[in-house]
């Protein structure tokens, strides 16, 4: 069989993994028979050599309550994350980092899927991440892959994974915007679709809010109908509650149809109804963040409604009317729904693999890995699908306000920049015959330090100066978002140092490889 | 005028040229049937595949198509369930009965927690309690065609531990 590659859409609640063959791509279902697999993990005790037994998935989901310490879940949040107050202590004692938690999970998708492929056929694969996740993260999620001995061909981001199934095949000259609504995030993304060229302009989003605080509004609402129809409810029900949440959640979906959705509880005889203006009423703020983001992100890059020729909803939230509705109003465009929102991710980032399957008749590689996400890559590439990203994160430097005595942050790359970029800024000695130069690597916009992230420093030497003078601090982001930074001293016009910024909050290669080991020892089910 | 002990000469004794290109063209016929009959077993054995495919497609298409309908059901199922009135038991015998027939089935709830078909949404600690095991079920689990709609619910009774020192989760 030739060797296939896979895409994966790593989720916070949920993944997924698919495969593009034959102009089709197929999600591949679990062994519970469903396309996505719940991302939790439960610790079920130890083996008699000591290793951890664990399930994933639905099972795990099932199992929580019988150990609730014992339960991972929500581990997307925490990747590119160290120590003790992110990793987890299992029964066994040992301690998993957010990588090899993530690791269990691919690894389940993996087992899974080769049902349908054959055992041992998973090896190459790419998978996604938010457009917000900055380089730690990313590389974090790479890892995570590695550790579950997997060959990562790239790292994608998930607008651009669902604009590929979109786009893909179509011969789109367009530029869409991708409003992701998921279960517990929302991003959105402006790019340009140019054939099999997908190029991000701007991006952001809100790492907080997804179709679950809907569902927690319309949880609320339910109670608050009930209680003024005389129902008295026992706060210490546990099992009411679950109930009305998962109703909730129903009557969500059946809003979606119809104008007004009858729930009955057990052991209630009222009926509550609610009507969608309700719902939407009881939401408004929710979607009115949504907006304010949209068009935060618009304005970063000063693209109007009427340079937007698409807009390509993803993620399960983005059925509700109201989301169609608003975005319709805003932009006086027709929303079309042309992917399936739950899966155009992980199909985007399979059609996306499958460009890295070696060719059939020599059996080599039609792409390098490394000039995935190279911008305008042509030539031998010219039929591939090239992608140009921009950062997420602006980055900056800590400088020394001398007149007010205050360090404050400096952005050198903004936000949203294209990506590879080197941007400089020229700072100056804060005193005479000052011999050493400390470089602090920030992530954040802010100017005030306690907003911002300090993400790699290095000291420099510098020969002794007047105080004043200048040196330039450049930095450079290559396609693969490594971070480089060099100084110039501009005194004797030559370079004082180079250096990358080291992420501390990333495992070094000894660990990844250390974990792989114990992760391959380690029994999922 | 030719002699005709010539020509059957000729006919019987065909020059090196012509038997070659016969052979050649017997080569190729060979070469061609090879080629079909590989690519025949090929298109049999793709057919084959496909139609596998397009079984387990055709049964995940009628999950998919059908467990929101019958998950309502089995939520309205669960309002009803251990009712005293007689009428409202014998309406609920009859739509089980219904459901039944259409190939859903109640989960039988071994002894022990098994968490492919049960979730557990109370636990309770015991002395006595070697495994985990249940306690009770508090609504009842459903499958379709051998796959799950919903996993009963149950209270899980589970060996009380000795003091466990505090753990750190990632949640």
């Amino acid at each position: 069989m030739e060797r296939k590659a896979f895409g994966i859409d790593l989720g916070t609640t949920y993944s997924a993994i698919a495969v593009y063959e034959d102009g089709e791509t197929q999600i591949l279902k679990n062994a519970e028979g469903t396309e996505t697999t719940p991302s939790v993990i439960f610790f079920t005790g130890v083996t008699s050599t000591g290793e951890d037994d664990l399930l994933v998935g639905q099972e795990a989901k099932n199992s929580a309550e019988t150990e609730p310490n014992n339960v991972v879940q929500f581990i997307k949040r925490k990747m590119g994350q160290n120590g003790p107050a992110v990793n987890f202590r299992a029964p066994s004692g040992k301690s998993y980092t957010p990588e090899m938690l993530s690791s269990f999970i691919l690894r389940k998708l993996c087992q899974d899927a080769e049902q349908y492929v054959g055992e041992g056929e998973i090896r190459d694969v790419v998978i996604t991440v938010p457009a917000y996740f900055d380089d730690a993260r990313r590389t974090a999620t790479k890892q995570a892959g590695v550790i579950a001995g997997l060959n990562v061909l790239a790292v994608v981001n998930e607008p651009t994974a669902a604009a590929i199934a979109y786009g893909f095949g179509r011969d789109t000259d367009a530029r869409v915007l991708v409003y992701d609504l998921g279960g517990g995030t929302f991003d959105v993304t402006i790019m340009d679709i140019k054939g099999k060229h997908f190029d991000t302009l701007a991006t952001g989003g809100d790492s907080m809010l997804g179709g679950y605080n809907f569902d927690g509004r319309l949880s609320e609402l339910i109670q608050k109908k009930l209680a003024e129809q005389g129902a008295e409810l026992d706060d210490d029900d546990d099992l009411l509650f679950a109930e009305i949440r998962e109703k909730a959640e129903r009557a969500k979906r059946m809003l979606t149809d119809k104008e007004t959705a009858r729930l009955r509880l057990r052991g209630i005889k009222q009926a509550v109804e609610i009507t969608r203006e309700e719902f939407e009423e009881a939401t408004a703020d929710l979607l009115k963040r949504t907006q304010v983001k949209l068009e935060q992100v618009m304005a970063d890059k000063n693209i109007t409604w009427d340079e937007i020729d698409e807009l390509l909803v993803i993620g399960g939230s983005t059925r509700m009317p109201m989301v169609k509705k608003m975005l319709e109003s805003l932009s006086g465009k027709q929303v079309k729904y042309k992917v399936d929102p739950d899966t155009a991710v992980a199909q985007g980032a399979a059609i996306f693999a499958s460009t890295f399957e070696p060719d059939a008749e020599s059996g080599e590689p039609r792409r390098d890995a490394r000039t995935a996400n190279a911008e305008g890559a042509g030539g031998a590439l010219a039929n591939q699908i090239t992608i140009s990203d921009v950062t997420s994160q602006s980055l900056g430097v800590v400088l020394l306000d001398s007149a007010a005595n205050r360090k404050y942050n400096q952005v050198i790359i903004p936000r949203n920049s294209k990506i590879p970029t080197t941007c400089s800024q020229t700072a100056y000695t804060v005193v005479d015959n000052q011999t050493e130069l400390l470089v602090q690597v920030t992530e954040g916009n802010d100017a005030e330090l306690e907003f911002v992230k300090i993400v790699g420093e290095s000291t420099l030497s510098i020969p002794a100066y007047p105080k004043g003078s200048p040196v330039e601090i450049i930095y450079a982001y290559d396609p693969d978002q490594m971070v480089t930074i060099e100084v110039i001293d501009k005194v004797a016009d030559k370079s004082l140092g180079t250096f990358e910024v080291d992420r501390s909050s990333n495992m070094s290669a000894e660990e990844v490889a250390l974990a792989a080991e114990i992760v391959g020892r380690t029994n999922v089910e | 005028m030719e002699n005709p002990e010539d020509i059957v000469k000729t006919e019987a004794a065909p020059d090196d040229g012509k038997l070659a290109a016969v052979e050649n063209e017997l080569h190729e016929l060979r070469s061609e049937l090879t080629a079909l009959r590989d690519l025949f077993s090929r298109r049999l054995m793709n057919d084959k595949q496909k139609a596998e495919l397009i079984q387990t497609l055709t049964a995940g298409a009628n999950f998919a198509c059908i467990e929101p309908f019958l998950y309502d059901l089995i939520l309205l199922l669960d309002r009803i369930d251990g009712s005293d009135d007689e009428l409202v038991q014998s309406v609920q015998e009859e739509l089980m009965e219904i459901l039944e027939r259409r190939g859903v089935e109640k989960i039988e709830v071994a002894s022990e927690f098994d968490p492919r078909l049960c979730k557990a949404v109370r636990v309770v600690e015991s002395e006595d309690a070697g495994a985990m095991r249940i306690g009770g079920v508090l609504r009842s689990g459903y499958t379709f065609a051998g796959r799950v709609v919903r996993p009963a619910e149950v209270v899980v009774i589970k060996p009380k531990k000795p003091d466990e020192p505090e753990e750190s989760t990632v949640q």
